[in-house]
């Protein structure tokens, strides 16, 4: 059950944490965009929701086979 | 807890409040000098993106340079960042001081301090409180944004009251937010170099996986497509990011920023402290399954302090704000339980 190798966590950790900041750093400008217009300012909350509720059942659809490891394991 | 240890808590809790404070006005501030919604969004999305990048250059270089030459850098960027944003109303500087300093629009941690200062306190606890530390760690963090967001609040209202304007007053906060950066500076230029003894050891490592940023290996697959999952998770959460969040509140039910700071102290002390604290017990308590939920950022100090499952950490060791969430301590689980053997 190798998900990530041991040697390669600490770049899989960074790749995936510049995807998340870059991710997160571009949402922003949307958000500005909406609120200039007045009838669109809710329009960020279902935005996310939605997007969010995407991400969590891709995330059980790729990932849902992974098992976490025993304590064994990890010895 | 060592003399380090006891600083770098209280610089995290500083530095979370100077955060917490500053996302609660940052949007009614940029508009009240005179800037439109999609001028501000432009600026929240380049101050992000100067944030991400920044921090990727000092963390990647904090082994080889020293940690704490890089969280004094960082603490200078974040009090520039707050004096500029004080001083002028010219969107053209807002984004330079935005996109070079570091700013918070999120409430959450930005720069390159977090990890940095995790490997420090890593390294200055001892193996058997590290759990414990990092949970209390993480705690003194998210009080110290929801106070922040409270003071905040609660300082505009009342210097609104003393006759100055709204734009005045959320300058103040915004000073302070500078003014914590220098306090910062100061408090990491007495750090130690017991914080730095760790590494030695990890300079080997490090520019080595550096080379492998684009050749994960076997492992290639699954981070792009991890990559990109939390790619889209941190895009959806970054619609309502906190300042515009706040500031949705005053566009639809007129709230100001005093009622924000309680509403925001509130939501983050239930939402953060409570709720995830159970769950962080729980992972310690977990038989095994749950050992070594640890974030990314001290990945190399759990490494190689041995691979015995009692430097676990618990969810505390976050480097970004949903971390703190069932969720995001599951996710990490798939990275980094990947291949424990």
């Amino acid at each position: 059950m190798a998900v990530v190798s041991k040697e390669e966590r600490s770049a899989a950790a960074g790749i995936t944490g510049v995807a998340r900041t870059t991710g997160a750093a571009i949402s922003p400008l949307f958000v500005g965009f909406m609120f200039a217009r007045h009838s669109w300012i809710n329009v960020p909350f279902f935005l996310a929701g939605a997007l969010k509720i995407v991400y969590d059942l891709l995330l059980y659809k790729e990932f849902s086979a992974v098992q976490a490891p025993t304590i064994e394991d990890l010895r | 807890l060592t003399r380090d240890g006891y600083l770098l808590f209280l610089t995290r809790f500083l530095r979370l409040f100077a955060c917490g404070s500053l996302s609660v006005v940052l949007v009614f501030y940029l508009v009240s000098l005179g800037l439109n919604e999609s001028q501000t969004g432009l600026l929240l999305t380049l101050t992000l993106l100067g944030d991400t990048v920044i921090s990727l250059y000092l963390t990647t270089r904090a082994d080889r340079i020293g940690r704490r030459r890089m969280l004094i850098v960082g603490a200078i960027l974040m009090a520039a960042a707050g004096l500029a944003f004080a001083c002028t109303r010219n969107l053209f500087f807002l984004i330079i001081a935005g996109t070079i300093g570091v700013i918070s629009p999120s409430g959450n941690e930005v720069g390159p301090f977090l990890s940095i200062e995790q490997a420090a306190l890593a390294h200055v606890v001892p193996d058997q409180w590290r759990t414990e530390v990092f949970a209390w760690y993480t705690l003194a963090g998210s009080v110290a944004t929801a106070i922040g967001a409270l003071f905040a609040g609660m300082i505009t209202n009342a210097l609104q009251r003393t006759a100055m304007t709204p734009v005045a007053t959320y300058r103040v906060v915004v000073l302070l937010y500078a003014v914590i950066g220098v306090l910062l500076v100061c408090l990491f230029i007495s750090l130690s170099p017991a914080a730095e003894v760790y590494v030695a050891q990890e300079e080997s490592s490090s520019p080595m996986s550096m080379k492998k940023f684009f050749g994960v290996g076997r492992s290639h697959r699954v981070v792009v497509k991890l990559s990109s999952l939390f790619a889209l998770d941190s895009f959806a959460g970054g619609f309502v990011v906190q300042s515009f969040a706040a500031y949705w509140f005053y566009l639809r039910f007129g709230v100001n920023p005093a009622t924000l700071g309680v509403i925001f102290f509130l939501g983050k002390h239930i939402c953060r402290n409570i709720c995830p604290g159970g769950l962080t017990a729980r992972c310690e308590m977990g038989p095994g399954q749950h050992h070594g939920l640890y974030a990314p950022a001290f990945q190399h100090s759990v490494d190689s302090s041995a691979a015995d499952a009692k430097s676990k950490v618990g969810c505390p060791g976050s480097s970004h704000p949903l971390h703190h969430q069932p969720d995001g301590c599951s996710r990490e689980a798939v990275v980094h339980h990947g291949s424990g053997q």
